[in-house]
Order: structure tokens, then C-alpha cells, then sequence
């Protein structure tokens, strides 16, 4: 009789266990959106918004993020699509694949790199000569920049 | 007594069917109105709401007529398939003619033009747990296999006839033999269901998420909450329901009195029923019934997909790897039809009941 007792206390405990384990909610929201119809291809809009939701922290490091066949299917879009995004964050530095584990954010950031300060160069090129002739006066151009920079800042701690 | 039971029977099924009918224009989620996709404040939009009552009014009608019907005719047990039948294939219809009304004003609007349609992704959506563990599904197998154990362990004081199949208040219409093939039909659907259940059970965790982009937030959070309530009561119905089949196999070897099972039945159904119910109205198709605060941002709509949705019903999207997605008029889930692994799946879950009822029915 007790033996059949201590079963029954284990049955319920691990029905518990299983309920309890049901219910529990890890990792915090971190949430994007995509325009479909835009000029900037889907991959680049997903690398973009990861790279973002790193600097916000809305992403953490160590971070599980969803897997190529999930991503893929939530947005409606080609699986190339979601792992060529991964495949530039990857190289980048910006997430791990793990075989087993699947795809999260890397724990080690990646520092200024060399390559990095080209983009950043090429990139601030454009934007500036745009500006130039667009007749942006240089501390309107760099007082966007610094309210960017602080946006993010700020996002980081709220 | 026989066609009195039978018409209980059908009130009791029919009843519940045309309320869910009636009502489904405000248990879809706010962003579809007919099977069509709209921005989700226009559905309070006058002319929609318009539309939603003469659906309701027409629905109602419709199951007015059917009802009346039923009441004429003398021969109940054939009139139930038929006018079931009959009434969900009308009711589709008159959806059909506001799924085309809808469509046709839709396009006269502008309400894509000052928003940006969006599809929002929250990153840690399949981090949480969006199903109940099929581990839940050990009690219906343990009833499955107390059911085969019971029967053969008490094979030799079995009358050497059993029923095998009954009217729906119970009596027997069809007897056979007493054999091993006879004794597993039963357990064998039982497994069937089982695996069906766990099936579905896996596909409402991994069905698309849709979030609507105007209030993310809220929209995940109701999503999830939709996904654990369904999978909840798929694995207590579903438990239930082999627990049921278990005593109708232990009733036929004892000769039970049928009106005993018969009025087991009936309590099943009305559990199955009115859980069903109640289910969707508290909370809607994809959640859309759960209130929560939301932070709303009105400059993001969500996408204007219809060109995937056939009649409004079937989705059809080449591109997309989805395989199951949230029913756009309805409750619960449906197949990207444009996966061949779709109607593989469709398929094999027939063939293997065909295949079920061919070796060990006769």
C-alpha cells in the first residue's frame, strides 16, 4: 500500500514538472518588421534588424535566435533567403550555427575591423555627397548622427 | 425511441454548428473581414459591420430552414448526414457571396495607400512553449493498451458474438464473430486517433506565426495563448475520446444495455461541443477574443496577402515553406495547398484509416 503511494506522489509530480515546464517563457521579445515590397532586398532587411535588435541588447549575447526553416516560414519567404542573411551575420560575426544548437547571437562581438571602417567609409561617402548636394549643413548631418547614436544608447538602458 | 434520439442528437450537433457558422464573421481575427485581408481598424468599419449582420441574418435563416426540414421529415437517421451536409455546403455559399461583395468593396477603398504594409517577426516566439508535452498523450496510450490487455485477458468469457457496429442511440445493427481481429479494431482506431492527435498537437506548435504589425506585442502574446488553449483541449478531448472508445469496446464484450453507452455518447459530445465553444469565443481565431493592453503604432498595416487565398479559404503560396497557417474565415488551421508535403500528409492520414478498416473490418 505505501509503495503504491509513493508511485502516486511521483505520477502527480511529474505531471506537475510537465506543467510547470509547459509554461515557462525564455529569452525577452525582441521585435522587427519586414517590407516585402521594398527596393533593399529581404536578406539585407533581416541583417539590418538583427544587427540592430544586438545594439538595442534586445538581442543578448548567447541569445537563441529562430531557426532557418521557422524564420522562413513565418515570414512567407524562400529558405535561401533567411540563411543567406545568416550566412552575412555569421561572417560578420555576428551570430554562431551551431549543428546541434542551432543559430544564436555570438558572445563575443566583433571589434573594428578594418573591413568594417571601409563599409562604414563607403557607406558615409554616399550619404554625405547626397547630403552635400542636397544643401545639409555638415553639423545638421553630423547632429543626425549623434541623435541616431544616442536613440540607441538611450534603447539600450530603457 | 430510436428517431427520438436521433433527433436530440442532431439538435445537439446542429445547434452549435450553425451558432459557430453565424457568429464567424466576429471570431476571425480583426485583420480579415470574409475572407479577405483589411487593416485591422476597419473593422469597424460601418459597411463591414453592415455586411456581418445580413451574413448573420442569412446564416440564421439558412439554419432556420434546415431545422424545419428536419422536423418534416419522418426518417431522421438519413435526414442528419444530409441536411448537415446540405446546410455547411449552403452556408459556404452564402460566405462565398460576401467574400465576393467584400472583395469587390475592398478594392474601391484606398486603405493601402498612406500605410506601410509590414510582416512583423518576434524572435523569441519559439522560444516559449507554445503546446502542452505530448508526454500528456502517455494516459491515452496507457488506455489504449489497457483496453487490448483487458480484452484478451478475458477473451474465453466472451459471447462468442459481438457488436461491431451501432446506431447512434446504441443499438446494435451489425454483429460478428468473435476473433483477435475483431477484439483489435477498436484498440487499433484508438492508436489511429492517437497518433492523429499528437500530430495535430505538433502542428498547432509549429504552424506559421502571424503578428499583426499595428500591435505586435499583444498580437504574439494573444497568438501564443490561442496555441496553448487548442493544444490543451486537443489532448484532454482526445484523451477523453479514447477513454470513450475503450469503454464501448469493454461494454460490447459484456453485453451492456445499449442506452447506457448511448447516453455516454451524448455526454461526450455535448463536452466536446461546448468546450468547442466556449473555446472560441473566449478566444477568437489566433487569440483575437483575448483582450490585452496593446501599444498600437497606426502607420504599419498588416500585409494584403489575398492573391495566396483562393475563395478566401484555400491558401496557395508557392513561395512560402509554411505548412500549416491559421484559417482565414474559421477556427483553427489549415494547409499550404501549394506544399506537395501538404498532400502527402492529407493523403497518408486516409490511406492508413482505409487501410485500418480493410484488414481488420470486414
Amino acid at each position: 500500500m505505501s509503495k503504491n503511494r509513493i508511485t502516486i506522489a511521483q505520477l502527480l509530480q511529474l505531471l506537475y514538472n510537465m506543467y510547470n515546464k509547459d509554461n515557462t517563457k525564455e529569452g525577452c521579445q525582441m521585435i522587427f518588421n519586414l517590407d516585402l515590397e521594398s527596393e533593399v532586398p529581404i536578406y539585407q532587411q533581416i541583417v539590418d534588424a538583427i544587427i540592430y535588435g544586438i545594439a538595442t541588447r534586445q538581442l543578448k549575447p548567447g541569445e537563441p535566435l529562430p531557426s532557418v526553416r521557422s524564420l522562413s516560414a513565418d515570414i512567407g519567404i524562400n529558405m535561401h533567403t533567411v540563411n543567406k542573411a545568416y550566412q552575412i551575420l555569421k561572417n560578420d560575426g555576428f551570430v554562431l550555427i551551431h549543428r546541434q544548437k542551432g543559430v544564436m547571437v555570438n558572445t563575443e562581438l566583433p571589434g573594428v575591423e578594418p573591413s568594417f571602417l571601409e563599409k562604414l567609409h563607403a557607406n558615409l561617402k554616399n550619404l554625405t555627397a547626397e547630403a552635400i548636394c542636397r544643401g545639409l549643413s555638415r553639423e545638421a548631418l553630423v547632429e543626425q548622427v549623434q541623435k541616431i547614436y544616442q536613440q540607441m544608447m538611450d534603447e539600450r538602458r530603457g | 425511441m430510436s428517431s427520438l434520439f436521433t433527433f436530440i442528437l442532431f439538435l445537439i450537433v446542429f445547434i452549435p454548428i450553425a451558432l459557430i457558422q453565424t457568429c464567424m464573421p466576429i471570431l476571425t481575427r480583426r485583420t480579415e473581414s470574409f475572407g479577405v485581408a483589411i487593416p485591422a481598424e476597419q473593422f469597424h468599419n460601418p459597411t463591414l459591420k453592415q455586411m456581418r449582420k445580413t451574413y448573420a441574418t442569412g446564416s440564421l435563416i439558412l439554419a432556420i430552414v434546415a431545422l424545419v426540414l428536419m422536423l418534416l421529415t419522418r426518417n431522421w437517421m438519413p435526414a442528419f448526414p444530409i441536411l448537415l451536409l446540405a446546410y455547411l455546403v449552403s452556408s459556404f455559399f452564402v460566405y462565398y457571396y460576401f467574400h465576393r461583395k467584400m472583395k469587390a468593396f475592398k478594392a474601391e477603398q484606398n486603405w493601402y495607400i498612406e500605410k506601410k504594409q509590414a510582416v512583423t517577426v518576434d524572435t523569441s516566439f519559439r522560444s516559449q512553449k507554445l503546446t502542452y508535452s505530448n508526454g500528456w498523450f502517455v494516459i491515452g496510450l496507457c488506455l489504449s493498451v489497457a483496453t487490448i490487455i483487458f480484452s484478451f485477458a478475458v477473451y474465453d468469457k466472451i459471447p462468442s458474438r459481438i457488436p461491431m457496429k451501432f446506431a447512434l442511440d446504441g443499438t446494435v445493427t451489425r454483429w460478428a464473430d468473435k476473433s483477435v481481429r475483431t477484439l483489435l479494431y477498436i484498440p487499433i482506431i484508438q492508436l489511429y486517433l492517437l497518433g492523429l492527435f499528437i500530430f495535430v498537437n505538433v502542428m498547432i506548435g509549429r504552424a506559421k506565426a502571424v503578428i499583426d504589425p499595428d500591435a505586435p506585442e499583444a498580437s504574439a502574446q494573444r497568438n501564443a495563448i490561442f496555441r496553448r488553449r487548442w493544444s490543451a483541449f486537443i489532448i484532454t478531448m482526445g484523451t477523453l475520446l479514447i477513454l470513450m472508445m475503450g469503454l464501448t469496446q469493454v461494454s460490447m464484450l459484456f453485453n451492456v444495455h445499449p442506452e447506457v453507452m448511448g447516453v455516454l455518447h451524448i455526454i461526450f459530445v455535448v463536452i466536446v461541443i461546448m468546450g468547442t465553444i466556449i473555446l472560441s469565443f473566449t478566444t477568437g481565431q489566433g487569440g483575437s477574443r483575448i483582450k490585452l493592453p496593446a501599444k498600437t503604432d497606426v502607420t504599419l498595416v498588416n500585409r494584403n496577402d489575398d492573391r495566396y487565398w483562393k475563395l478566401g479559404v484555400f491558401y496557395f503560396n508557392k513561395e512560402d515553406p509554411a505548412l500549416f497557417v491559421e484559417k482565414r474565415f474559421g477556427i483553427g488551421w489549415t494547409n499550404n495547398f501549394a506544399h506537395p508535403l501538404s498532400w502527402l500528409i492529407i493523403i497518408g492520414f486516409i490511406v492508413i484509416i482505409i487501410l485500418i478498416g480493410w484488414f481488420l473490418g470486414d
